[in-house]
């Protein structure tokens, strides 16, 4: 079962238009939120009028910035970390495009729309922060602090490297902001009762958001259930609350009925948390060999106007000298305030940043040497005898085997060939170029996972998760698991999840984690049924518990014939006679944790053909080899690589969140925000080779992300090495491209 | 995400719809509704009232009228991509237009009034020397493509008048090519060209070049037609008179491109679709 | 109107899209918003057989049509071939954008023309699938045309 390509139980419903998604729900007597969100991106509010928007029809309640100042959005305001206060409505100044200004809660959404209009807000335009080396001088745009700079972060002798002799290359990598864009936006639907309050929500973390609320209301954890449904993707952008799912709370806390909210299109792309937000610059230092001698990134983050749940963390740097061997390294990271929405999460979460930018340099390197990209990478990998590896910035790599894993790739994508074919179409005209990019990532943050695993009386088992499946498919690859212990058929397994009544306390899902963590403790906890189950049998069949086999639905004394069934077991359970020692009862709940973090890494290859008189860029091929460790479901973990790869390459391509001169966002809708469309994608070419994990009883690494980790650097290392140039930045803009060759030509 | 509240009118007769638009303050005429329901719902446009033309009969044909061919304002885009008798430009002009969903919706008619700059039928009618057939309160009045396109998102139609049709030129080779916001020739354009050629022994007697995405209006290449005409139709006499595609217009920026970009791409492009047109 | 089969007639709002009607007033909410501008095609459904966005129609523009949502094209025990082929390679994860891609594919099978896997790229390009790459999707409409 372990290994095979189960489908999922839950895909009949999905195929058919019969799953239900939150926003499927409306509670009797449901009213509707709308938010009024500001025109400018830095603003004083000098008043609001909301009079005629009171006696519009339909309207319940308008609410501003003073009727929420009492509850306070987490984490607290931290003066050392320079944490601001994060309200749910805009106190006195609006700090981005978007802003919620105030709310109305009306019988109709319609009606609430047509409200907001009837508010007048009186805006003083301030002087704005867009650009971040501006913004890294220009006067605080919070109040108490000192600059705009909310943290700086650096290790290493940054002088050292400077001035070390050799090989070296500089330059300047971007990460512009990009839009998680789940199919589904968020939304939210609270319902109070007898003071407990119940929220339906999207989300991947159930009880991280009843615990955020819990705070920011102070009530206890137990008074606050949150329920979620299918979900229409999230790619990191529903993992933490923020002012719309409280100022849903809040409506319904005040009103007394349920209050629904659902985010449209606009809302997202102006005020979801974008992903990545860096600049990088970089300083590579090699011998004439290429061997590396040392390395330093200095990143900068736009964190937008507000802190957010990883707003100040430090993933980049430390992740920064990739599959390499670096012993020399040197970082800086600051986060710095602007005029944009806050930096939120995205599919890969810092890591596609500190990819983008060393592949990047390790393609300048080769490049200045006049060397195969494959063959600097060759040099400088970590050796499979290294492992675990200390890396130099502070990680401690569990298992990997870089070399091997880039000759498969080299392999399948019939490099050698390849390159001569590129040959070729040169001397016809053609430009074609060849990127790869080589990476290792982390995964197993919150380092414990949590699963319950219930047998009822019949036999058939209820597993209880913390994680959130979103459409990885979860609740199908922890059946199996399940399944592969007990011995018995898919069918009688049943995943539960995104309900903190019942499911056990966790983290839900984010980091690629949930296999490896709440997967291993799945497994573990089914271990310990099983167990049970043994001594069971063997007390019934007077055997030792050590000599029965679980399989087919039957617990088999070894090397004989007798057996007793699975739902007899069940049944002895909790109506028979357990064996002494042991209580009524069928279930165990494990909370496990993992022996340090799971480093996945890969290779990715992609072929591009440049339109050499327009700058468009054609992806011809994607191949991808990727080691998350031992895979549970091929075709479930195929699916991840798919979708994180074709994220990837968007990012490389089309999408990038832009901003006019006057810092309002120009990609406000889907026809100016490009997503990948099934035109601009190859077939994706996957293989994978499998370096177990000891850091967990599944030996599974994460594979959430990895697609959209290397698959990014792969496309824009193929473009540069098309035109023979460095300073590509992504999106690879069809005008940037143009202006590269025509510089080049010059 | 909903528009402002309106009115809303099927009539079943083009003098219903003319009637209707008289009487109102702000009426929108709607079709496939592709360009005008985006610009409500984000309340962008908010008319009084909409005249929805889709059940008035007889405007959902493509017929041949002598030199020219006529295509009614309920012929949706996919319909003029296919049809036989529709000249080549326009036909993948229509083709390239949006996706399936807003092909089978959207009309050719719709596009055309509606005069996005990065549509793509807009500049092929111009290339087509089209004509908008406009009916209004007194009378029917055709409007030569040239004098249709007015400014940003305004053409020649008065508030209370009805396009039932637009015509183009079947004469001639045509042909429309463009660069997608994606890659490719999906999406609106960043830019685009249509050509109309005409041979005659030879030589090219006659041309016109419309450019899409690339000014504040669908707009005529008039210098490149001008330098193509009497030449030989050769590869260096096409890229000479494409260089000129830019020349006495006034190209603008946006999101996809710099002027010097556009300027360019109005060039490149003009270059394909005459080639276009010519290998047909 | 006739909507999966069924005849409805009634009063509609006129500002009221023809997915709120179809998610509000029928509550056939397999319908889903996802873009609400006319460019993802999550809400695309049969309109008299051809693949329509729901968001970009007003419910009174559809008097007279005949619909078919999701909820038409068959049941969790009684799956379409489409169906079927979707369920096989897994063409859908989190299942959003699945109803809006079964309409456009269902028109493209309908016509009975047999289509490249390259083509089937370009015509499939009007729904946005954020999960899958695309390619399990591809995969399926191409086999189902044999």
């Amino acid at each position: 079962m372990l290994g095979a390509p189960v489908q999922r139980a839950e895909d009949p419903a999905l195929i058919t238009g019969t799953a239900t998604f939150t926003e499927d729900l409306t509670p009797a007597g449901t009213l509707y939120l709308a938010i009024l969100r500001s025109p400018l991106p830095h603003a004083r509010i000098n008043s609001i009028d909301t009079t005629l928007a009171m006696s519009s029809p339909g309207v319940w309640a308008v609410y501003t910035g003073a009727d929420v100042a009492d509850f306070v959005i987490p984490p607290a305001p931290n003066p050392k970390r320079n944490i601001p206060r994060r309200f749910a409505l805009a106190q006195d100044r609006v700090l981005m495009p978007g802003d919620p200004v105030a709310a109305v809660v009306a019988d109709s959404l319609a009606e609430a729309i047509d409200a907001l209009e009837q508010i007048d807000v009186d805006y003083q335009p301030l002087d704005i922060l867009g650009d971040l080396d501006e913004a890294l001088v220009a006067p605080p745009l919070h109040e108490g602090q000192e600059s705009n700079v909310a943290y700086d972060r650096a290790k290493g002798d940054w002088e050292a490297i400077s001035a070390m002799d050799g090989v070296v290359v500089e330059g300047v990598v971007e990460h512009p902001r990009v839009a998680p864009a789940p199919m589904e936006g968020r939304l939210a639907i609270a319902q109070w009762a007898d003071g407990v309050l119940t929220l339906r929500i999207t989300t991947q973390a159930p009880h991280l958001i009843a615990e955020e609320l819990a705070r920011c209301l102070d009530l206890p954890n137990s008074s606050i259930r949150v329920i979620t449904g299918f979900v229409g993707g999230s790619f990191g952008s529903k993992f933490d609350l923020a002012e719309e799912e409280m100022l849903t709370v809040f409506g319904s806390r005040q009103l007394g009925r349920p209050v629904k909210w659902v985010e449209g299109r606009r809302e997202h792309l102006l005020t979801v948390g974008h992903g990545r937000s860096m600049r990088a610059r970089y300083r590579l230092v090699a011998d004439e060999e290429g061997r590396i001698k040392a390395y330093a990134a200095d990143w900068l983050v736009d964190l937008g106007c507000r802190h957010r749940y990883l707003s100040f963390n430090t993933i980049t740097p430390r992740m920064g000298t990739g599959t390499y061997d670096i012993a020399s390294y040197a970082w800086r990271l600051r986060g710095v305030w602007t005029n944009r929405n806050p930096r939120g999460i995205y599919r890969g979460a810092g890591r596609p940043e500190a990819t983008l930018t060393i592949e990047r340099a390790m393609d300048h390197l080769a490049a200045e040497l006049n060397l195969d990209p494959a063959e600097i990478r060759r040099r400088n990998f970590i050796s499979p005898d290294q492992f675990p590896y200390q890396s130099v910035a502070g990680y401690t790599y569990d298992s990997g085997n870089y070399g091997f894993n880039l000759e498969a790739l080299l392999e399948a994508a019939g490099y050698a060939e390849l390159r001569k074919e590129q040959a070729e179409a040169r001397a016809e005209g053609r430009v074609i170029g060849i990127g790869i990019a080589s990476y290792v990532e982390v995964c197993g943050f919150e380092d414990w996972g949590a699963a319950r695993v219930v047998v009822a009386p019949d036999g058939s088992v209820t597993v209880l998760v913390e994680t959130l499946d979103q459409g990885q498919g979860h609740r199908t690859a922890f059946a199996q698991i399940v399944s592969a212990r007990l011995g018995i058929p898919m069918n009688m397994i049943r995943v539960e999840q995104g309900d903190t009544s019942t499911s056990p306390y966790g983290w839900g899902t984010s980091g690629s984690r949930s296999l490896a963590q709440t997967g291993s403790a799945t497994q573990t906890a089914a271990d310990g049924v099983a167990e049970k189950a043994k001594r069971i049998a063997a007390h019934r069949l007077e055997a030792s518990p050590g000599d029965i086999d679980l399989a087919n639905g039957l617990a088999t004394v070894r090397g004989t014939d007798v057996t007793i069934s699975w739902k007899e077991i069940a049944s002895i359970a909790y109506t028979g006679e357990v064996p002494p020692g042991d209580e009524p009862g069928l279930e165990e709940e494990v909370r496990l944790r993992s022996q340090g973090h799971n480093f996945p890494f890969g290779a990715h290859l992609a072929v591009v053909e440049v339109d050499p008189e327009t700058g468009s860029v054609r992806l011809e091929r994607m191949v991808a080899v990727d080691d998350a460790g031992v895979i549970v479901n091929p075709m479930l973990a195929d699916g991840q690589r798919h979708g994180g790869l074709a994220q990837g390459v968007g990012q490389a391509l089309w999408e990038g969140v832009r901003y006019d001169e006057s810092g309002n966002l120009t990609t406000a809708t889907f026809v100016d925000y490009l997503l990948p469309a099934a035109t601009g994608l190859p077939f994706f070419e996957l293989l994978e080779t499998e370096t177990p994990t000891a850091t967990n009883p599944l030996g599974a690494k994460g594979i959430g992300e990895a697609g959209a980790i290397g698959s990014t650097p792969a496309v824009v290392n193929a473009v540069c090495d098309a035109l023979g140039c460095q300073d590509l930045q992504v999106p690879l803009t069809p005008e940037q491209i143009w202006r590269a060759i025509r510089s080049n030509r010059e | 995400m909903f528009p402002r509240a309106f009115e809303y009118v099927a009539p079943a007769s083009i003098e219903e719809a003319i009637a209707a638009l008289k009487g109102s303050e702000f009426a929108k005429v709607m079709s496939g509704g592709m360009s005008l329901l985006p610009l409500m719902k984000l309340r962008l446009v908010s008319p009084e009232l909409v005249v929805d033309i889709g059940r008035i009969s007889g405007l959902d044909s493509i017929d041949d009228r002598g030199d020219m061919v006529s295509i009614g304002a309920l012929v949706r885009h996919y319909q003029t991509a296919e049809a036989q008798n529709v000249p080549r430009a326009l036909a993948q002009a229509a083709s390239y237009t949006g996706d399936v969903q807003v092909r089978n919706r959207g009309t050719t008619v719709g596009a055309v009034v509606h005069g996005d700059l990065a549509a793509d039928q807009p500049s092929a009618v111009l290339a087509l020397g089209g004509v908008i057939v406009a009916q209004g309160p007194n009378g029917t009045r055709e409007i030569a493509a040239d004098d249709f396109f007015v400014d940003a998102l305004t053409t020649a139609v008065e508030p209370d008048e009805v396009v039932t049709a637009v015509k183009v030129r079947k004469d001639g080779m045509s042909a429309y090519d463009k660069l997608g916001r994606r890659g490719g020739r999906t999406d609106y354009a960043v830019a685009g060209a249509a050509a109309w050629l005409q041979k005659d022994n030879g030589s090219i007697s006659d041309a016109r070049v419309g450019l899409t995405g690339v000014a504040a209006k669908p707009t005529l290449a008039n210098a490149t037609a001008e330098a193509l005409i009497g030449t030989d139709g050769s590869d260096q006499a096409i890229e000479e008179a494409a260089a000129k595609a830019a020349d006495g217009l006034t190209i603008l920026e946006d999101l996809y491109g710099s002027v010097e970009y556009k300027t360019h791409l109005a060039r490149v492009f003009a270059k394909r679709a005459i080639k276009r047109a010519l290998s047909a | 109107m006739t909507v999966n089969g069924s005849r409805w007639s009634g009063d509609v709002p006129a500002r009221q899209t023809l997915c709120d009607f179809l998610r509000d007033e029928l509550e056939l909410t397999g319908t889903h918003v996802g873009c609400e501008q006319g460019a993802c095609g999550a809400c695309t459904i049969l309109g008299d057989g051809e693949a329509v966005r729901s968001c970009l129609m007003l419910a009174v523009q559809a008097d007279g049509m005949e619909l078919t949502t999701i909820e038409g094209m068959g049941e969790p025990g009684n799956l379409s071939t489409l169906q079927a082929a979707f369920l096989r390679h897994r063409a859908f994860q989190c299942g959003f954008c699945t109803p809006g891609f079964l309409a456009s594919a269902a028109e493209i099978l309908g016509s009975g023309r047999r289509y490249s896997r390259r083509e089937l790229r370009d015509m499939l390009s009007g729904n946005v699938c954020r999960c899958t790459g695309y390619e399990p999707i591809v995969e399926a409409v191409f086999e189902c045309q044999r």
